[in-house]
């Protein structure tokens, strides 16, 4: 029964914004998460940028990246013939951990007194005919450097860049998958989105090649306070009293602990969403006084998610192949929709200025505070996940 | 003579009695009473429109995986429509007693058999339809040469939507004499078979590679749904089909033209041989 009541509370509080939102008041006041960011006064918000650029990454997701890579690769190291030689880090297509995997290294590789050789790639081959031969080249030039019978492990921080889904740009994980099977010197270590990953698998069966294959853990509230907190501190954010809705759910919480159950559950308990409905959510109190010296503060309210704007059809495939690879070039992406570059262009223009899409020195990606809406609006739409 | 009178008596008396009971079965007809048939049959036109405007509007902005269910409400919601309108045009003009509805129904089924024998036949296919579920509204089929959507479920018969958008209807009746071919029964996916010719010599892995390919990277392709090829051995080459499902039925075409060009592009690129007409070479030689 307590499990019945728990899930009816859970899914009135997954679908609050509906169910209350023509019941309290509060609704005009919800703020377009967007938008927020853009009306803090410009000292504040370069303060708030430059403190969340600080930011280190979160702490769990580390540690649990650590935890599975050292326990699949001891068991490797113990039975190297007979254990696997590979393991698998899931992540959400919004997010990137080749960053978190390169930090945990640069410590693990002394500490295990092992040979790491990480794929020095910080994006896809401008040419997908060319990503096969590149990771060829790269595999075969680290085998001569490195004494064959050493065991050595070979790292891919993002495999969406070693494909792109179209005739000549699946070569790349085809030869990745022969050199998973035969050989068992080489420890893999490969981090890939759920999205690539499930697509991957649907079409080589990948995953009958890999070893240990490991999703990232949803983060609990606790940790994204305990993450959030040198942001809090240094810029004296306070919280706001919760929706009514939130308040009636949560009964004697304080508002700072029923803000980060929002946050996390909004989020999915993915950090980079969190972290992007968490800025969204600042906002500029000023003082009462208008003639006061003294500057206003800045509040938490309470976090939501902005809502997808009309999208068609087209949209559906262009958002789904962008999720399928992470970030992409324009050019790569037409050619793996199989549009003209024009077309994909005036979509990508569209999808742009209401904010789906970011583009940062001609490399595009979602925008991750819309990546739970947008999830459930491709499901919905016949595509898989 | 006698005879003639005793008949002529008969007659007139069972025109008299025939006479009586259709007084008793119709209602005295008055202006208001017109006025309001006149009213509810406007009425079921303008229910009519916006049930059909109503459900293909919001079955075209929801969810595409809803669409077809809310598509399949349109013959329900109409026969609903249709059926209290005729039953309250009834009820206004008829004295519906048990014995009056024996009545009407055998004259209507005698009157029907003979002057809308095939209207009457669509209508009663239509219901039979409703139930049997050889279409619905959305459903890509085919019946005798016609083929595409079925965008309208009406009560004498269905439009379908046809590939070079023309809109071609079709009686119900035809359920009773003709095949239904279902591409979709109600489903989002339909199957598209993409067909190949190549020369017998020609290389089956790498036709195989290239065309599973095709499949795999086109953006329309339902992934979750089986794909694969099948081919034959034929006297003029190998023919291969490429049988796979698009996200949505409503893109076949343009997932077939995406798959062919995937694929020519590929088999371009390995110069593959595709099959001769060995005659018409023969023919083409010029004499020497």
């Amino acid at each position: 029964m307590s499990t019945v009541i728990q899930r009816f509370k859970t899914w009135i509080f997954e679908s609050r914004s509906f169910v209350f939102s023509w019941y309290t008041k509060d609704r005009n006041q919800l703020q377009e998460p967007t938008k927020s960011l853009v009306e803090l006064p410009p000292d504040l918000r370069k303060k708030l940028i430059v403190a969340t650029n600080k930011l280190a990454d979160n702490p769990s997701d580390t540690e649990a990246i650590n935890f599975c890579i050292d326990e699949a690769f001891e068991q490797w190291r113990d039975h190297s013939q007979s254990a696997e030689n590979s393991i698998v880090i899931l992540t959400s297509p919004v997010m990137v951990v080749s960053r978190i995997i390169i930090t945990i290294l640069e410590n693990w590789a002394e500490e295990k007194q092992i040979s790491v050789k990480v794929l020095p790639w910080n994006e896809r081959p401008a040419d997908a005919n060319e990503i096969k031969s590149k990771l060829q080249q790269y595999l075969e030039q680290e085998s001569q450097e490195t004494d064959s019978k050493k065991p050595v492990v070979v790292v891919i921080p993002n495999l969406n860049w070693c494909f792109l889904r179209s005739m000549d740009g699946l070569d790349g994980i085809d030869y990745l998958q022969k050199m998973l099977l035969h050989d068992s010197n080489r420890f893999w270590i490969i981090a890939s989105g759920q999205v690539t990953w499930d697509y991957l698998n649907s079409i080589s069966d990948l995953e009958a090649d890999c070893g240990r294959v490991v999703s990232l853990p949803e983060l609990e509230s606790d940790s994204l306070k305990t993450w959030l907190k040198p942001i809090l501190t240094e810029l004296n954010i306070t919280f706001a009293d919760p929706r009514l809705e939130s308040q009636i759910l949560e009964g004697n919480k304080d508002a700072e602990t029923i803000y980060f159950e929002d946050l996390t559950s909004i989020s999915r308990g993915i950090s980079v969403i969190a972290l992007r409905a968490f800025l969204a959510s600042i906002c500029y109190e000023p003082p009462n006084d208008e003639d006061d010296p003294k500057l206003g503060v800045l509040q938490a309210r309470s976090p939501g998610l902005p809502n997808l704007p009309n999208l068609e059809s087209e949209h559906h495939y262009l958002l789904y192949f962008l999720l399928l690879h992470g970030d992409v070039t324009l050019p790569a992406l037409a050619h793996s929709i199989g549009d003209k570059e024009s077309k994909v262009r005036k979509q990508i223009k569209f999808l742009r200025g209401e904010g789906l899409i970011e583009e940062v020195k001609g490399i595009l990606k979602i925008n991750p505070i819309y990546y739970p809406k947008l999830k459930q609006e491709l499901l919905n739409n016949n595509f898989i996940f | 003579m006698m005879n003639v009178y005793l008949n002529f008596y008969i007659f007139a008396q069972s025109a008299g009695e025939a006479a009586q009971e259709t007084k008793e079965l119709l209602t005295k007809i008055t202006t208001f009473k017109v006025t309001q048939a006149l009213v509810i049959i406007l009425s079921c036109y303008i229910a009519l429109r916006i049930i059909d405007w109503s459900i293909i509007w919001v079955s075209e902005r929801i969810a595409r995986e809803w669409r077809l269910r809310v598509k399949q409400l349109l013959p329900f919601f109409r026969t609903v429509v249709l059926t209290v309108t005729i039953v309250t045009l009834m009820n206004l003009f008829l004295n519906l007693s048990p014995e009056n509805i024996l009545a009407i129904t055998g004259a209507a089924a005698v009157a029907l058999g003979f002057a809308f024998k095939d209207f009457a036949s669509s209508i009663i296919a239509g219901i039979v339809g409703i139930f049997e579920g050889s279409y619905h509204v959305g459903d890509r089929i085919k019946i005798g040469d016609d083929y595409g959507e079925v965008v309208s479920y009406g009560l004498r018969g269905i439009r379908l939507q046809t590939p070079s958008d023309n809109t071609v209807t079709i009686p119900h009746s035809k359920i009773w004499t003709e095949s239904v071919s279902n591409s979709n029964a109600g489903e989002l996916e339909a199957q598209v078979i993409t067909e190949f010719y190549f020369a017998h010599e020609v290389d089956i892995e790498l036709v195989n590679k290239i065309l599973y390919r095709a499949a795999h990277t086109s953006r329309y392709t339902q992934l979750e749904l089986p794909i694969v090829v099948v081919m034959a051995e034929t006297p003029y080459g190998t023919h291969f089909k490429l049988k796979s499902y698009p996200l949505d039925a409503r893109d076949e075409f343009i997932y077939a033209t995406d798959l062919t060009n995937k694929a020519k592009q590929a088999f371009a690129k390995y110069n593959l041989a595709y099959p001769r007409l060995l005659n018409v070479e023969q023919n083409s030689q010029p004499s020497s």
